[in-house]
C-alpha cells in the first residue's frame, strides 16, 4: 500500500468517524425527545379514556383509582414540563373526581377536589371563574361523541 | 495516463470506503453512548421516579398503540390480545387495570363476530373472560347487553372503548 492511500484512508476514516459520532449523539437526543413526548400524548389519552369508562360503568372505589391514575400522571408530567395542556387536564381530572366523590356520598373530599379543579383551570385561564356546575358540564360534554354533542352555553 | 486514472480511482474508492465504515460504526456507537448518558426517560424526577414513570408510559403506550391500530376482525382482536397480554406481564400494577378494560374491550368484540359468525360456544367462551375482567374493575353490568354495547361503540364508532 503507498504512503498516499495509507494517508488517504486514514483521513477519510477520521472524517467518518468525526461525522458519524455527531450526527449519532444528535439523532440519539432527538429520537429520545420524540419517543418521550409521544409516551406523554399516549399516557394521557389512555388514562383520560380509562378514567371517563370507569366513571360511567364501575363502582365508584375503582372509578376513584382510574381517576386518580390519570391525576398522579398528569401531575408528574407537570412537574417536568409545565404546560397549559396538563393543567387543563388536570383540571377536568379533578372535576371527575369531584363527581366520583359526589356520587359516593362523600361531600367534602367532593369539595376540595373542585377546589383543586378551579384552581387549575384559573391558571390555564386566569379571567374566568368557573363554578363547579360550570365544570361538571364541561366533563359531561366532552364525554359524549363528537357528533352528539350539543353547542355549550 | 492509465495507471495515473487507475491509481487515483483506487485512491477515492478506498478513501469512501473508510469514510462510510469509520461513520457507520462511530454513528451507532454514539447513539448508544449517548442515550446510556442520558439515562431512562423522565430522569428530571430522578432516577428511581423516573424509572417507574418510563415503565407506566411505556406500557400505556403501548395500550394506546393497540387500541390505534387493532382492527374489526377476529385476527387482529386476537393479535391485539396476545399484545396486551404481553404488555401487562411486564406492566406496573397500577396500570393493570387500564389494560384489563382494553383486554375485555376485545374479547367482547371477538364474542361479537363469533357470534355473528355462527360460532356460539367460541363467543361464549370469549364473553366469559371478558365479564369476568370487568367485573374485576369493579364493572357494574357484565351483562350480555353491556359486553355487546362495548364491543360495537368500539367496533363501529371508532371511539374509545
Amino acid at each position: 500500500m503507498s504512503a498516499q492511500l495509507r494517508s488517504t484512508i486514514v483521513v477519510a476514516a477520521l472524517a467518518g468517524i468525526l461525522t458519524g459520532g455527531t450526527l449519532g449523539a444528535y439523532m440519539a437526543r432527538k429520537n429520545d425527545g420524540i419517543v418521550e413526548s409521544a409516551r406523554v400524548i399516549a399516557a394521557s389519552s389512555a388514562t383520560a379514556a380509562f378514567a371517563a369508562e370507569q366513571f360511567r360503568h364501575a363502582d365508584p372505589q375503582h372509578a376513584r383509582e382510574a381517576v386518580m391514575l390519570q391525576i398522579d400522571l398528569l401531575q408528574q408530567f407537570e412537574r417536568i414540563a409545565p404546560s397549559s395542556v396538563h393543567e387543563r387536564n388536570l383540571g377536568f381530572a379533578y372535576t371527575r373526581l369531584a363527581m366520583v366523590d359526589e356520587a359516593a356520598g362523600q361531600k367534602a373530599d367532593s369539595e376540595v377536589a373542585f377546589q383543586h379543579a378551579k384552581d387549575w383551570f384559573q391558571k390555564v385561564h386566569p379571567e374566568n371563574r368557573l363554578t363547579d356546575v360550570q365544570m361538571e358540564s364541561f366533563v359531561r360534554h366532552l364525554e359524549k361523541p363528537p357528533a352528539d354533542r350539543p353547542p355549550l352555553p | 495516463m492509465t495507471s495515473v486514472r487507475s491509481s487515483l480511482l483506487s485512491t477515492v474508492s478506498a478513501g469512501l470506503l473508510a469514510f462510510v465504515l469509520g461513520g457507520s460504526l462511530s454513528y451507532f456507537g454514539a447513539e448508544r453512548l449517548t442515550l446510556l448518558y442520558m439515562g431512562p426517560s423522565f430522569s428530571e424526577l430522578g432516577h428511581k421516579e423516573g424509572h417507574k414513570l418510563s415503565r407506566v408510559t411505556q406500557s400505556l403506550y403501548g395500550l394506546e398503540l393497540s387500541r390505534l391500530l387493532t382492527q374489526s376482525t377476529p385476527v387482529s382482536l386476537q393479535r391485539s390480545v396476545g399484545c396486551l397480554r404481553h404488555i401487562r406481564a411486564g406492566s406496573p400494577p397500577e396500570v393493570a387495570h387500564a389494560i384489563d378494560l382494553q383486554l375485555a374491550t376485545d374479547y367482547s368484540a371477538l364474542a361479537l363476530l363469533e357470534q355473528q359468525a355462527n360460532d356460539p360456544s367460541a363467543a361464549a367462551s370469549h364473553r366469559q373472560i371478558a365479564a369476568s375482567l370487568l367485573q374485576s374493575i369493579g364493572w357494574k353490568d357484565t351483562s350480555e347487553g353491556a359486553l355487546d354495547n362495548l364491543a360495537v361503540h368500539y367496533m363501529h364508532k371508532g371511539t374509545k372503548p
